[in-house]
Parts: C-alpha cells; sequence; structure tokens
C-alpha cells in the first residue's frame, strides 16, 4: 500500500547505490571503480511514488522532485562523498568567499551553459531566489531561507517590501553576492538545495500556469537532460552533452520508472527490471541479503521517530513531566525497531542522528547523548506524576490516548506495538486512534491531541539546528506547545554563533534539556537506508542528506555477463 | 419520442448539478487542511498558500467562482498537491488508462461469460456445464482482490511471465482486467445460460430444429439473438462504469488510471482534484445512462410507451 | 354389448361441498417454498455451511486462549502449527482467533447493512408504489439522483466527512445508496398487484388500506425481499473488504476479514497463509450467500409454484 508518511519519503529519497567509493558491500564481490564501462550505459532506477510534484524548484515539497532536478540541474554546490564523508562541494560556484564578518557571501560562477547553448548567468540564479520568496508562488521551503537569515526575506515573503529588496544581487554575470542579517554558520551545507538552481526567466515565462507540470520546452543546466516524462509511468533522461563536467558522466541514458507499490518495487528489483532500490521490509532485507549479485549497502539516515506529548493536555496528563519521563522509559526501542521498523534501523538512545555534521565534523563524536542520564522505574514515576497532578496515582485507572499517523497496515504494527509496550510497563490502558495522515497533520497542528506517534523528523541540511530549532517556543506552539526559556536562549546562541565550537556547546545542553530534563517528546528510533544494488553498477553514490541518490558518476560494467 | 428524450435530457442535467454542488459542499467539510505539512509550516507560509488558491474566501464566493469557471471554461481547477498541473489534464492522462483497462475487463468478461452461458447451456448437465458453472461460482465467490493477489504470486513470482505492475504496453494490462474479468464472466455466464435453457425450451425452437435448421443457425438466429436481450440490459450501465477505474485494481498493480488518482487525492485533500474527478465521473456515468435509456427506448417500444406509466 | 342391470350400480349420495375438496393437502406459498428449497440440494448445502461458518464465528475463537489483540513481539509470523492453528502474524497475534472474530463483525455488518437497506427500501418502495400520482414521481426521481453518483464516490466522501473510527459512518456510507435497488423492486411489484382484479375485489368489499396492505400486498412482497437480503449481505461484506483495501474500512482494534485480507496482501509472498485464510472464509460466504440467494429466488418464484 502506499505509505506517504515522511520516513518513507526521505528514506526511500536516499534509495539506491552502493557505495562503491568506500567499497561498501556484503559478502558479494568487491567493486572496484577501475572497471571497464560496457558499451552500453543504460540504468534503471525507480521513484518510488506514483507522481513527481512538479519540475518547479520554487514549489513542491516531495524528495522525489528535488531528487530529478539534482540529476537535472545544477545549483550553487552539489552534495557528494569527499574521502568518505558527506560534503557539499563547488558545483554551479567555481568557489567562494565570505566577508569577516560572515553577513556577505560572495560567490564566483563557473562558465556554464544551458542545454538549449544559452549561458548560466548570475542573474538567473537571482530571478530563482526572488522566486522562492515570492509570496505568490507560497513556496512551502521557505523557511529554510528564513532560517538561513538572508537579508529581508521575511518581509519579501509577507509582502512588506518589493521582491528586489531580498539580499542578493548580480553586480555581474559571473558573480552572485547574497547578504544575510546574521551569521548561519551551515550556510554552505545549503548551497545544493533547490532554491540555489539557476532559474531561466524566459523559459518560465514560456511554460506559463503549466510551468512544472511537464518536460517539454525545459532546459537543463544539469548532468542528465529530461527526455521524456510520463506521469505515472516514467521519465527518461539522457546524459547532458552541454553539462559543465560532462566528461565525468558517463552513463548516456536513465530511465527512471514510477513505482509506487512497495511490492512492485520489489518484484521488479528482484527480476532486474531496475538495477537498485532501497528495502524498508525485513523479509525482503533478508532474501535480497542471500543473492549473490546484488551488492547490499546500509547506511544510517539522518531521522528520527519520535512521539510527541501535547502540553496542552486537556486532561493534564501529559503536562506533568514524570509522566512524560515514565512514558519515555517505556519504549523498549530495540523491539519497536524491530517490529515496526523491519529491523533497519538503530534504536534512537539521542535526538540528533549520528551522521550529522557541525561544521566539518560528526556532532555525535563531538557530543555524547546525554540520554542515560534518564532514568527511573515507568510506573513509578507514573504515579508520581498522577499524584503531583492531584488525581489517584493508581495506574490502572488512567486511559492514554495515542495518536498515530496513517491507517495502513505499518501504521497499525506501529500503533499496536506502542500502546502493548507502553501498557505493559506502566500498567496504564492505551487507546490509539488512528488516523489518515493530512488529518494528523491538521490535529497537530490545531493541538487536538493528547500524545501523538508514528512521525519522523528528517534533517533539512546537514547540521544539528534542522532538529533543534523546532523546538523553540515560537516553532514547538503548532507542535505541542512546549515552551523553555532556557533552551530558546541556547538555540539563539547558537543560531547567531559563527564559531563551531560555541554552538556544540549549546547544542549539547539543549539536547540535555530535550531528553533528560524536559522531555516534551520521546524517541523511537532512527531508520537506516538500507539498499540492494546489483553488481554491475559502479560508482554509485548514496546521499543520506540529499534526496534519492547521485548518479552523475554511475556507471554500468560487467553487466553483459550477468 | 421527442418528448422522452427532453424529459431523460433535462433529469440528466438536473442531476449533474445537483452532483456538483453537493460534492462541492460535502468536500470541503471534510477535516484535514490541504497544506498541512509534517515541517509545520510557519504560519506566514500558510496564509500565502490561502490567498494564492483563494481558500481565504468564503466558501459560496468559492463555489461561485468555481462554477464559473467550470461552465464557462470547463476549467476544473489546478491541483494543490501537483502545481501547475490542471486537473483538466490530469483526467486527459489518466481517464484513457482507466479506460483501456475497463473497456478491456468488460470485453473479456462480456465476452467470454455469453460465450461459456452458451456452450453450458446447450451442453446442459453434461462436463462442459460443470466447468462453466464452476468457473463461474469462482467468479462469484472470490473477492477480486484475492483474485489479483494470487495471479501476481503465480505469474509474476513463481513464474516470471507478466510484469508484476506498471502500465506500459498490453502484457501489463492482461492480469489487472483478468482479476477485474472473472466477476462480470460468472454473472454473464450464469445470466446466458439461464436464458438460453428458457429459450432452446421455447416451441419455436423445436419447430426450427424440426424443419432441419442446423445448429450453426440454430443458436444464431434464434437462441442468440432472444436470449441475449436480457444481458443487453445489464450490459448498459456497465459500460458507464468502466471509467470508473475499480481502485483497488489499480492500486495493487500501480496503474496510473482514475480510481486510484481520485483515492489518492482524497488522503491528499488536494479539492480540485477530488472535485474534478468526481464531476467527471459522475457526469461520463449519468451521461451514459442516458444514452442507454435513449437506445432502449429506441430499440423496445415498450419501454418509451409505458414510460410515463411506470 | 352386454346388459349392465341397474342393480349392479348404487346410489351413495351426492354432497356439494364435496366438488370443492381437493384431493392434495392444501399446502401454504410459504410450505411450498421451504419444500421447493429443500429440494435445492446446492442451497442445502449453501445454508448448512453459513450456519457453521456463524457458528464458528461465535464460539472458534474461544477454542484458544489468545486475545484478537493479543501483541507479542517474540512469536511473530510463525506458520501454523499445533499451537497456532492459522499461525501468527507479523505482530504475533494468532490468525485463528483473529479470522473468526473477523468473520463475525463481517457477517454483522452484511446483516445490519442488508436490514437497513431492505427496511429503507421495501417502505419507500412500498409507500412510492402503493401511492402513486405526484408523491411516486418524485421519489422515484430522488432514487434516480442518488443511483446517478457512483456509489464509491459517496461512500468515501461519507466516511472523511463523519470521520470517526467507529462502524456507523462505514455502514452509514455503505447503505446510502444500496436500497435503490429494492425500492425500485418493490415498488414495481407492488404497481403490478395494485392493478390485480383481486385487490379491486377487496377494496370494493370495503376492505381498508392495512388490511389490503397486510394481507395482499406485503406477502407478495415479502418474497423478493428475502432474496434481497441474501443477496444483500454478501455484498456489504465484499464492500467493507474493498473500503478496508484503501484504509477506509473498519478500523484498530476492531477487526473484520477484509481488514485482515488488505493487512496480509503486502506479505503475501513471504507469509502466504495469512492472505489464505480469510480470503477462503470471506469467498466461502460470498459463495454460500449467493448460492442460497438463488436457491431461495427459485424457491419463492410464484411462477414456479407446484
Amino acid at each position: 500500500m502506499k505509505n506517504k508518511k515522511l520516513w518513507t519519503l526521505l528514506l526511500s529519497a536516499a534509495m539506491v547505490s552502493t557505495v562503491a567509493l568506500a567499497g561498501c558491500g556484503s559478502s558479494s564481490s568487491s567493486s572496484t571503480s577501475s572497471t571497464t564501462p560496457d558499451k552500453v550505459q543504460h540504468m534503471s532506477v525507480a521513484i518510488p511514488t506514483t507522481d513527481i510534484q512538479t519540475l518547479d524548484p520554487a514549489k513542491g515539497t516531495d524528495a522525489y522532485s528535488a531528487w530529478v532536478l539534482q540529476e537535472t540541474m545544477e545549483a550553487l554546490g552539489r552534495d557528494e562523498m569527499k574521502n568518505g564523508k558527506e560534503t557539499v562541494v563547488p558545483a554551479g560556484a567555481q568557489s567562494w568567499n565570505t566577508s569577516s564578518d560572515g553577513l556577505t557571501w560572495t560567490f564566483h560562477l563557473r562558465d556554464e551553459k544551458w542545454s538549449d547553448g544559452q549561458p548560466v548567468t548570475a542573474d538567473q540564479y537571482v530571478y530563482a531566489l526572488r522566486r522562492a520568496d515570492d509570496p505568490n508562488i507560497a513556496s512551502q521551503y521557505q523557511y529554510l531561507i528564513s532560517g538561513a537569515g538572508i537579508e529581508n526575506v521575511d518581509d519579501v515573503y509577507s509582502g512588506k517590501m518589493p521582491l528586489d529588496k531580498l539580499g542578493v544581487s548580480a553586480p555581474d554575470s559571473k558573480t552572485l553576492v547574497i547578504k544575510l542579517s546574521h551569521p548561519c554558520a551551515y550556510f554552505q551545507k545549503l548551497l545544493n538545495f533547490k532554491f540555489f538552481m539557476p532559474q531561466r526567466e524566459d523559459v518560465i515565462n514560456n511554460q506559463g500556469a503549466k510551468y512544472g507540470s511537464t518536460a517539454s520546452g525545459l532546459v537543463f543546466n544539469g548532468p542528465f537532460k529530461i527526455v521524456s516524462m510520463e506521469s505515472g509511468s516514467k521519465i527518461e533522461l539522457v546524459k547532458n552533452e552541454d553539462y559543465w563536467d560532462k566528461k565525468d558522466v558517463k552513463l548516456q541514458q536513465v530511465t527512471m520508472n514510477f513505482m509506487g507499490d512497495t511490492n512492485e518495487q520489489m518484484n521488479a528489483l528482484q527480476s532486474g527490471e531496475i538495477d537498485t532500490m532501497a528495502v524498508i521490509e525485513k523479509e525482503w532485507n533478508d532474501k535480497f541479503s542471500k543473492e549473490k549479485n546484488l551488492v547490499h549497502s546500509n547506511l544510517a539516515s539522518p531521522q528520527t521517530g519520535y512521539l510527541t506529548f501535547n502540553f496542552k493536555d486537556k486532561n493534564k496528563l501529559m503536562s506533568n513531566v514524570n509522566i512524560r519521563k515514565a512514558i519515555a522509559l517505556s519504549i523498549d526501542r530495540t523491539q519497536y525497531l524491530d517490529i515496526a521498523g523491519g529491523g533497519i534501523g538503530i534504536p534512537a538512545n539521542d535526538w540528533i542522528p549520528s551522521d550529522v555534521q557541525v561544521g566539518n565534523q560528526l556532532y555525535r563524536d563531538e557530543a555524547k547523548s546525554p540520554f542515560s542520564q534518564l532514568q527511573g522505574d515507568p510506573k513509578k514515576l507514573f504515579s508520581e506524576g498522577l499524584k503531583e497532578l492531584g488525581m489517584n496515582p493508581d495506574t490502572s485507572k488512567i486511559t492514554i490516548v495515542d495518536t498515530q499517523a496513517g491507517t495502513d497496515a505499518v501504521a497499525k504494527k506501529q500503533g499496536d506495538l506502542l500502546s502493548a509496550e507502553i501498557e505493559k510497563k506502566i500498567g496504564c490502558n492505551v487507546k490509539v486512534n488512528y488516523e489518515e495522515w493530512k488529518q494528523y497533520l491538521q490535529d497537530g497542528s490545531n493541538l487536538n491531541f493528547q500524545m501523538e506517534s508514528g512521525n519522523f523528523w528528517g534533517a533539512d541540511y546537514n547540521d544539528p539546528m534542522t532538529f533543534m530549532d523546532m523546538w523553540e517556543t515560537d516553532a514547538a506552539a503548532t507542535t505541542n506547545a512546549y515552551s523553555d526559556k532556557k533552551y530558546d536562549a541556547l538555540i539563539d546562541d547558537a543560531k547567531h554563533e559563527n564559531s563551531q565550537a560555541k554552538r556544540i556547546a549549546d547544542f549539547e545542553q539543549a539536547e540535555k534539556i530535550l531528553l533528560v530534563t524536559d522531555v516534551p517528546f520521546a524517541t523511537t528510533y532512527h531508520p537506516s537506508i538500507s539498499a540492494f544494488t546489483y553488481n554491475y553498477v559502479k560508482d554509485m553514490q548514496i546521499l543520506p542528506f540529499a534526496p534519492g541518490s547521485e548518479l552523475k558518476y554511475a556507471y554500468i560494467s560487467g553487466k553483459a555477463s550477468n | 419520442m421527442l418528448k422522452f428524450v427532453l424529459k431523460r435530457f433535462a433529469y440528466m442535467i438536473m442531476t449533474i448539478f445537483i452532483v456538483i454542488t453537493a460534492t462541492f459542499f460535502m468536500m470541503h467539510s471534510i477535516p484535514g487542511n490541504p497544506f498541512a505539512s509534517p515541517k509545520k509550516l510557519p504560519a506566514q507560509t500558510l496564509k500565502n498558500l490561502d490567498k494564492k488558491y483563494g481558500l481565504d474566501k468564503p466558501l459560496s464566493t468559492q463555489y461561485l467562482l468555481f462554477m464559473e469557471n467550470l461552465v464557462l471554461h470547463g476549467d476544473l481547477g489546478e491541483s494543490y498537491q501537483y502545481p501547475g498541473l490542471t486537473v483538466n489534464s490530469i483526467i486527459a492522462q489518466r481517464a484513457p488508462v482507466s479506460g483501456e483497462l475497463g473497456g478491456e475487463a468488460l470485453i473479456l468478461g462480456f465476452g467470454l461469460g455469453i460465450i461459456l452461458g452458451i456452450i453450458a447451456a446447450f451442453k446442459k448437465n453434461q462436463w462442459q456445464d460443470y466447468t462453466v458453472m464452476f468457473i463461474a461460482i469462482l467468479g462469484i465467490a472470490i473477492p477480486s482482490f484475492v483474485l489479483a493477489a494470487l495471479l501476481q504470486y503465480f505469474f509474476t513470482v513463481k513464474f516470471s511471465i507478466l510484469p508484476t505492475s506498471g502500465w506500459g504496453s498490453f502484457k501489463y494490462t492482461i492480469l489487472p482486467a483478468f482479476s477485474m474479468a472473472l466477476g462480470t464472466i460468472a454473472v454473464y455466464a450464469r445470466f446466458m445460460r439461464s436464458n438460453c435453457i428458457e429459450v432452446i425450451g421455447q416451441d419455436y425452437i423445436m419447430t426450427a430444429e424440426a424443419k432441419g435448421v442446423s445448429k450453426v443457425a440454430l443458436v444464431y438466429k434464434h437462441v442468440l439473438r432472444n436470449a441475449i436481450m436480457p444481458s443487453i440490459t445489464i450490459l448498459g450501465p456497465q459500460i458507464a462504469m468502466i471509467f470508473t477505474g475499480t481502485f483497488v485494481i489499480e492500486v495493487i498493480f500501480s496503474i496510473p488510471g482514475i480510481g486510484r488518482y481520485f483515492v489518492e487525492s482524497m488522503t491528499d485533500k488536494d479539492y480540485p482534484v477530488i472535485l474534478g474527478t468526481t464531476i467527471f465521473v459522475a457526469i461520463l456515468y449519468i451521461v451514459s445512462v442516458f444514452v442507454v435509456d435513449v437506445l432502449y427506448g429506441f430499440i423496445d417500444p415498450r419501454i418509451r410507451l409505458s414510460g410515463d406509466k411506470k | 354389448m352386454a346388459e349392465i342391470s341397474k342393480d349392479k350400480f348404487k346410489i351413495i349420495g351426492c354432497e356439494n361441498n364435496n366438488s370443492d375438496e381437493i384431493v392434495r393437502k392444501n399446502i401454504t406459498y410459504w410450505e411450498d417454498a421451504w419444500r421447493r428449497l429443500k429440494q435445492n440440494k446446492i442451497a442445502m448445502f449453501s445454508l448448512g455451511l453459513l450456519i457453521i461458518i456463524a457458528l464458528m464465528s461465535i464460539f472458534a475463537p474461544f477454542m484458544r486462549s489468545f486475545g484478537v489483540n493479543g501483541v507479542d513481539p517474540t512469536t511473530t509470523n510463525i506458520s501454523p502449527n499445533s499451537l497456532h492453528w492459522f499461525g501468527t502474524d507479523d505482530l504475533g497475534r494468532d490468525v485463528w482467533v483473529r479470522t473468526w472474530a473477523g468473520t463475525r463483525t463481517s457477517i454483522i455488518i452484511g446483516i445490519v447493512g442488508a436490514l437497513i437497506e431492505v427496511v429503507v427500501g421495501a417502505l419507500y418502495g412500498g409507500i412510492s408504489g402503493y401511492v402513486g400520482g405526484v408523491v411516486d414521481d418524485i421519489l422515484m426521481r430522488i432514487v434516480e439522483i442518488l443511483n446517478s453518483v457512483p456509489y464509491l464516490i459517496l461512500v468515501l466522501m461519507i466516511i472523511m466527512l463523519m470521520n470517526s473510527n467507529g462502524i456507523l459512518p462505514l455502514i452509514i456510507g455503505m447503505t446510502l445508496t444500496g436500497w435503490t435497488g429494492l425500492a425500485r423492486m418493490v415498488r414495481g411489484q407492488v404497481l403490478s398487484i395494485k392493478e390485480q382484479e383481486y385487490v379491486l375485489a377487496s377494496q370494493a368489499l370495503g376492505a381498508n388500506s392495512s388490511r389490503i396492505i397486510l394481507k395482499h400486498l406485503l406477502p407478495n412482497v415479502i418474497g423478493i425481499i428475502i432474496v434481497d437480503v441474501t443477496l444483500a449481505v454478501p455484498s456489504y461484506i465484499f464492500a467493507e473488504a474493498f473500503l478496508s483495501y484503501i484504509g477506509l474500512g473498519i478500523k484498530t482494534p476492531n477487526i473484520s476479514l477484509g481488514a485482515l485480507c488488505s493487512n496480509a496482501t503486502p506479505n503475501m509472498m513471504f507469509y502466504p497463509y495469512q492472505l489464505f485464510w480469510p480470503s477462503l472464509i470471506i469467498s466461502l460466504i460470498m459463495l454460500t450467500f449467493n448460492l442460497l440467494g438463488d436457491g431461495l429466488a427459485d424457491a419463492l418464484d410464484p411462477k414456479q409454484r407446484q
């Protein structure tokens, strides 16, 4: 059945591909990158949905559109594996430098051409960023550049200022200048985002209202260009001979098939109809692990599953910290991961996942998780909480209502399992309320729940801030009405701080408040990407922080003999 | 005759209008915001989105705007979920797919059903009869989704003869069409069989046989044409159903048809698509029923004449 | 020719009332129908099977000690064995218990849905046919409009609109357009009976409306109603199963055969038994109801009365 939940989105967003450079693989053949490419360089992959939302970089919220754009367009930067680390490397911009106060970013653009021969110029980047901030376009990702702090970004978006007041300018055709109103320590990590892709005003005007819904008439500046796009069926890509780095692109043709059904994807991988796929079910995982010509890649994905507690709970229960602690302690994360997550992941004994970087270092290397400091017997803590609220401390008299996202089989597994675990450890009753995704989100925003489960938070960019600014008082207002002044101060500081060391210290304290002191939510597990790729595919990169997989360097070698 | 047609036409228009209006208001009463996103959108974004799609206007104004667009321009609006994609283009892309699948299933079901029914009637109480009846029983009993799952398992997993899912050349249509058709085969086979048996028992058949008419001519000229009328009666509305698309089959086989799209748009709360698809399907259905009614009026004078009395 | 003498014959008398005597015992319509049904082996077999299934759905869950929602992470996905007769599902729950509990719910849904459909449809059609005239016209136009809306769309909207987790919105959605077929049939039947001479005679003799309805119309209509009920039950069970596939059917902790099937389909490749048992039961139910309905239709058909 279709699964529109966030975690599947991002999970299968970083779908396909072996981390061939790291030579990662299970027992099968070691795939080296110095093998001779085949004559036929045609790769087939699956997009795990029925359709992409739009090809307009300023619109669309799904990771699949972002993936297609990533392969056909070139932003200022590109997310790649360099020396075993995921980095945003210069792409559309050859280089950049920042002013000493960190407020002015100057990008020196590469000599690039569009697929119709026109040159890529700086004003096209300006145009693109203005579109992203245009109130008439109402882009749903505007909060990214808002958080980055581009000058006047929010005033322009609310209509108070005209578009040309946005802090982006093109002093000449090869230079782009972006002005920030406060330093943004992770700005570099944003540069591969689709807002930073150049856009052609003439093409967009030509397309009119239907822009983004069809591929015909569009121009591209990335490794591949779209030849045809059949809604619900597939997208055909060919190598873009006008691409500035075409010498590194070895694939001649890529077919991206729309496959919204898990069984369909699995069967397609098994029959070889597609060359690679991410697996989310244990049984398929086990099955494919035994296949000799499939290479297995297991990578941590920067996502965390969590339960939210409503501070404005009508029954007052969730407003008590001991009750929240009790529930957080009663979850058997390993079991939950095993059954509800197919065992594909890591139990979340932290909030910020392990592959998140702060600057060039891995955050988790610098700051150990404070989670083990949360101690106590769930049942006792719960009773204490009840006593503090002036209620009968007998836990068996209480019924908690959990709102679970989704009504399909996977959601039922999660909800049923969770309620069973809590009931066992605490002794209270748990009633699960299954809601359709949109309904669930709506109730969440309206604070119409007691406890919410089934949600996953995924990273928008490679910095801890993407996991932390959501719990600030303003942001959390529509999440669960959580508010802590100390926490706000720490995050505010991290926002304006340029020194990574200081930021790490801020985040460390902040994470402790979240996981040990206040417990406004409880974590479940971090999903992993478990992908299987045929051994004739070389040099494809799975990038947890980028959508889909990177096909730019991939090539086929040894397929004929398969 | 003309009075009959006009009367039916008037009813058709009225029905369509009621359906559109009811759907519009029902749809906007369904709880859930189409722009709800897990990345808690800041208030300004939501405001901008509402403004862009006209959701900040009162409901009645939205309704009038919608009707105006629909009646004057035939424009069903733009999807929320897929910006830039108009509902009209979605329907234009998806409806033919459902139509092709539904049509194939219907032809298969009707054709095979009729043939099997005739065979069973002529070979009554012999092994051919029992075989056909057995098939018919399977068709009634087994839900289409179970059948679909079984077929998928055998023909794509155990023996990789056919593609699991998706849509493309003819081979993609075989399993889904058959899953849908078995039930139809069952209905028509049984119906045809009993009608044929009834006709065969008539005196004029005996007369024809006695006169020495050949078996083939017997079947074709006498039995078939008389027995098939009631089956055509059921066929009419079923043709109308082709486009509604059996969404479960479309979901199981990942077919980009309109039924599946409709279900997705309901969970996405994509109002324009929900509205547009509903209207499209409803209109198609109502018009087909109208056409069938008028045709019957031509074919069977009794219906025309008794139209007022009944 | 030989002479036959008169004294070989004796007059035994002639009673006029004897001339009306029918040699065979007088059978009512119902007894005749039952008799004919009994002769229909297939229908009787179906009836028997149905009764068995119904009884199983009530008592079978108690044969095992597992709960319907007894989640047990240690016993997931076990194939059928002597402890778990139908195996376990992916949360460790016993499939035997769940299948029969689901059967119970499905049958209830089927029966309730069919009953609502029948009551509403028969009343509506009966009134429309009996009263006739303008009322009939209006009522029938409403039916036509309702019929024009693709059933599925209406159901989906109602369910999403009412948005509760219970069985009620489900049943309302499903029955909202289901009764129109029966209404039409009942109306047709009432219309044709109304014109019969014996009704005219009754009226001439001074019978009031309720007597006509009860003694003449109702008995002739009940046959249709019974057949309709029998065929409506499986269609509601099936409809609920269909809706479960899009996630709009019965919600947890309630379970139905349809929900069991739709949960098990993704696992079909690895644990086919999870799909097999609920599918088998649902197919049997559909089958038996249909065959029984066919048999009843034959048995209750007044034209075939002997």
